[in-house]
């Protein structure tokens, strides 16, 4: 689609569709072409935050950094201010082996060898996981063999997960190489237990849905597996009341629990996706190494999506009527605020931003973008990098196969800086009542005098941040999408009826009316 | 006092790499920039703590190379190169040209070899932008180490100015110490001049004080300072101006708050004829540490009777506050007696001990004292010798959080001072937290620009003491309903 005035046409940019654009950008392999084509493609995080974040939903366990402490340290910065402080999340023990200059130049392994002993005796946890950082990777040091020497001497079990920063950068790459890691913890089932439901693709909450006793150490990070803050409930809080609607039973949700509830997953009927990106790599791996069949579905936002959910898993399980009436109660109950939303919104566009400094953020917007499309709004996706778009090919083949290709800002985001949101606007030649901004994670464009909620509606929507009482913070299941709905509805009136800026938007623009 | 030390092969521990330290210190010079050569992680690392700069200070832009995967294994030089040019050239275009741009590394681009000193002299011939290119994997060091490693470089620039002058090397060695024979001269001639000389100091390196409020702090430092008529000539580096590097020297002396030695720096210091501050001070937070700090400071570099008024006044602006204050009276009530725990950097932890002890009544039962070289803790293990016959406490030297932790358990603290990352860990163990330590990212929400240090500061305190009271005491069912182990 051709921009019209915005100097976004100008730099190159267009709008099309979300599978041209990840048609035409090259392979992530393609390093050459990605540094012509994408000048300062940075990427987000590294391999070893997400995979040790990961690793932290898990209790009675350990995580090794086989690197320098500050790698550690690195970690524990994001896993304490982020996921502790949003999550509720308890506190992960990461000893390091503490690489120094000799170690870079020595090898390290006979730190790893140490370390393994002297954390299996001191913290005596259920589960050690290793992880190497860049140094030790680089060095090549011997990870597996470490295991080997050790682990007849140690009462934890060992397991490695592969997470040096410099490899695979995209974020989706790295966390599909992560989550599938966690299949190798796992156990060929002896039996698998009728009506059960594995929930995979949870990555952020540490969950329990089981009789399995997560006895831990009391050593501050928590004895029981752990649940959801109930108030402010995550995703599978949801979900499992949908599985649990059709009577059927949640066995794991994933990645929680302790090593034990893990490595039993595969005792489960059937996988259900929460989170494509987490959950559907490992479901593929699952069937592959213990025949455990998935259902495809995720992240459904939106009644249209969480119905077609509901009824895959009741097509599979049949429970075809439980279905039904669970739906036709919840879509009941939900019918006179989705009708008065889309009253509201109906004709307008919504200006979908996945996640404005980051550009990584895409199954999120695109259920996003389904849910509101599905109100009669018009969807632009904007803010996503192509690299980290070719990443995420999984959650991209699953949008398509459900049918859903919106249109996408497709640019080369140099040194992945953020569009302007109001070249986004003329690009498009929206006037002010015409559309609707629906933020990410962080750092939504707020500049009073020139944008921000006074007038233009802003919704947030990102999933750290946004949080509702007895809604989870996504906005999936039924649940999700009348908190959704009332957020949009409180955003546009707001906007509509109020010509005061917000503090936000002053700190960023015009301070006073008088000026 | 019982310390313990343990002897472990692996770390779990506050200690952010070298590349951490170099990037606090680049950007609180105005008008810099860095350029990033390392990979993702560890440079939203770098840009997430270049964020304490930032309130009253700076917007020091991170620039990342962009390395991906192949970069590190077959070198990233030419990304490197084409960064540099972009960035310099950009900010020319828009008149705002860097005073100096530093190039930092991590452990990938720093283990792989990339020659960032040639891209970093190429591109400086170029542009005539001054270009420090620095080596700062995090297994080099820790912040000391990168910290050390820019102001070293600082110092070299200042030697450097001068030769630009048209100096040699030694020339302008001795041009640094001839500016100190010239006061020397100037101070048998003219009494005004010999006090300038002998109450100048440098301050050092104040984000490695180990307050999250470091920022405020350091301004209250400054403030006490001056007012006991002890002249502060460079803050290294906050709100820095790179062009006062040729001042450096008229400072006779240098007070690296932390105490950390920072060996490269301390040695051209020497050479240079500028001395470290070799008093074993407490930093100065709360009544009492505020008082004995002020005191000697001013006894040695100032004007003690000048120090004194400062005091007194402050004295009179904290008593208009707590006075026949029902409020205040009820707070300190309620901390007398209590017990905590304190998990800082060494030289804040233990004058936080010292003052929890002495200004509120609280005894610090678990110590843990974090710090990076043994000068630091040693000094701080020597504070604390003051209060070992006034409480019963455990010392642990640079502990694991595992064994803080339970440590706290065992000597049921009724709260814990630390920082963000250690509050899950405290909260996992069902002890309320008050974040006092640490950065301020992500770690500082109190948005005034008011001190925890110095008289005044015991307001900052009192204040921030309050909330973990209430959180303790008055909210004792709301920290029981999420404390993460309720799910059994």
């Amino acid at each position: 689609m051709e921009l019209k005035t915005s100097k976004l046409n100008k730099n190159g940019y267009k709008w099309v569709k979300v599978s041209e654009m990840f048609d035409e950008t090259p392979p992530v392999t393609a390093s050459c072409e990605i540094n012509k084509r994408f000048p300062g493609y940075e990427g987000l995080w590294c391999k070893l935050i997400m995979a040790v974040t990961s690793y932290a939903m898990t209790k009675n366990s350990v995580a090794v950094i086989h690197g320098p402490t500050n790698c550690a340290w690195a970690v524990r910065n994001f896993c304490s201010t982020n996921y502790s402080l949003y999550y509720g999340n308890a506190f992960l023990h990461m000893p390091t082996t503490n690489i120094d200059q000799s170690s870079i130049i020595h090898g390290g392994s006979e730190a790893l060898i140490k370390t393994l002993l002297e954390v299996d005796k001191d913290y005596n946890p259920q589960h050690i996981c290793i992880f190497d950082t860049c140094s030790t990777a680089l060095i090549a040091d011997d990870i597996q063999t470490a295991i080997n020497i050790v682990q007849k001497d140690c009462q934890a079990k060992i397991d490695y997960i592969p997470s040096a920063g410099f490899t695979s950068i995209p974020l989706g790459k790295s966390i599909e190489e992560i989550t599938v890691k966690y299949a190798d913890m796992m156990e060929a089932p002896s039996e698998i237990l009728e009506n059960t439901v594995n929930i995979l693709g949870q990555y952020k909450e540490q969950q329990d849905s089981s009789t399995v006793q997560c006895t831990g150490k009391r050593d501050g990070s928590g004895t029981g597996c752990g649940k959801a803050r109930e108030k402010y409930p995550d995703d599978a809080s949801e979900l499992t009341r949908m599985v649990e609607a059709l009577g059927l039973k949640v066995h794991r949700i994933l990645i929680s629990g302790n090593h034990d509830y893990i490595k039993s997953a595969p005792q489960a009927s059937v996988n259900v996706i929460s989170c494509p990106t987490w959950g559907l790599p490992l479901a593929e791996k699952m069937k592959e190494k213990f025949k455990t069949p998935y259902l495809r579905h995720s992240i459904p936002i939106g009644i249209e999506s969480t119905s077609k959910w509901i009824r895959d898993l009741a097509s599979f399980t049949c429970k075809h009527k439980e279905a039904e009436d669970f739906i036709k109660k919840e879509v009941l109950e939900l019918q006179e605020i989705f009708d008065k939303t889309k009253n509201l919104v109906k004709g307008k566009t919504a200006l979908i931003e996945c996640g404005r400094n980051s550009q990584t953020a895409f199954a999120r917007p695109m259920a996003l973008a389904r849910a509101l499309q599905e109100l009669g709004m018009t969807p632009y996706l904007f803010g996503l990098h192509s690299v980290e778009l070719k990443a995420k090919q999984v959650d991209m083949d699953y949008f398509l196969w459900d049918g859903f290709d919106p249109m996408i800002l497709l640019g080369n985001y140099a040194y992945q800086q953020p569009v302007e949101i109001t070249e986004v606007v003329k690009s498009l030649d929206l006037d002010e009542g015409q559309y609707v901004y629906f933020t990410q994670d962080v750092f939504p464009m707020a500049k009073a005098g020139v944008f921000d909620p006074e007038s233009i509606p802003r919704v947030e929507t990102g999933v750290h941040l946004r949080r509702v009482i007895n809604a989870p913070g996504r906005g999936v299941g039924f649940r999700g999408a009348k908190a959704l709905y009332q957020n949009i509805i409180e955003a546009l009136k707001f906007s509509s009826n109020n010509k005061k800026a917000t503090l936000y938007g002053r700190a960023h623009g015009k301070f006073y009316e008088f000026e | 006092m019982n310390i313990i030390k343990t002897d472990r092969q692996y770390k779990d521990l506050m200690r952010p790499g070298s590349f951490i330290g170099s990037t606090l210190t680049a950007s609180g010079i105005k008008n810099a920039l860095i350029v990033f050569h390392g990979i993702s992680g560890c440079n939203i690392e770098a840009t997430h703590f270049r964020s304490d700069q930032i309130p009253e200070g700076s917007y020091v832009p991170v620039i990342p190379t962009g390395l991906n995967e192949a970069d590190c294994i077959q070198g990233g030089n030419e990304k490197l190169l084409s960064t540099l040019r972009i960035s310099i050239n950009q900010a020319i275009a828009r008149n705002k040209t860097p005073e100096v741009v530093f190039v930092l590394t991590s452990d990938a681009t720093s283990i792989v070899g990339d020659d960032i000193k040639t891209a970093a002299t190429v591109v400086e011939k170029e542009t005539g932008v001054k270009i420090i290119a620095l080596d700062t994997p995090g297994f080099a060091g820790g912040l000391v180490h990168g910290t050390d490693l820019v102001l070293t470089e600082l110092l070299r620039k200042a030697v450097t100015l001068n030769q630009v002058q048209g100096l040699s090397d030694c020339e302008s060695l001795s041009k640094f110490q001839n500016g100190k024979m010239l006061k020397q001269v100037q101070h048998d001639n003219q009494k005004e001049n010999i006090i300038q000389t002998q109450n100048t100091i440098n301050l050092i390196a104040p984000h490695l004080i180990g307050s999250k409020n470091w920022t405020n702090d350091t301004d209250e430092i400054i403030r006490l300072l001056q007012s006991a008529g002890i002249q502060v000539n460079l803050n290294l580096c906050r709100n820095f101006d790179l062009k006062d590097i040729s001042q450096f020297a008229e400072a006779k002396f240098n007070y690296v708050l932390s105490s950390e030695e920072l060996r490269n720096f301390e040695k051209i210091c020497s050479d240079l004829g500028s001395e470290i501050v070799k008093e074993n001070l407490p930093l100065p937070i709360g009544i009492a540490n505020t008082e004995e700090w002020l005191l000697k400071f001013a006894q040695k570099f100032g004007n003690v009777e000048k120090a004194k008024e400062i005091l007194v006044e402050d004295q009179k602006f904290v008593q208009k506050q707590l006075r026949f204050n029902y409020n205040f009276s009820w707070m300190s009530t309620l901390m007398y007696g209590k017990r905590c725990g304190i998990l800082a950097h060494a030289k804040f932890g233990a004058s936080l001990a010292r003052c929890m002890l002495w200004d509120f009544g609280i005894v610090p039962k678990v110590i843990g004292l974090v710090a990076e070289t043994d000068k630091a803790m040693d000094e701080a293990l020597e504070l604390l010798k003051e209060i070992e016959n006034q409480a019963e406490f455990t010392v642990l030297i640079n502990p694991s959080y595992f064994d803080y932790g339970n440590y706290l358990k065992k000597a049921e603290v009724d709260f814990a001072i630390g920082s963000i990352q250690d509050k899950p860990l405290c909260i996992g163990h069902k002890i309320p937290h008050l974040s006092l330590a640490g950065f301020n990212f992500f770690n500082q929400y109190n948005f005034i620009p008011f001190p925890n240090f110095g008289i005044r500061g015991v307001l900052g305190l009192m204040t921030e003491m309050s909330v973990v009271m209430e959180e303790a005491f008055y909210l004792k069912n709301m920290i029981s309903s999420n404390n993460y182990e309720s799910f059994k």
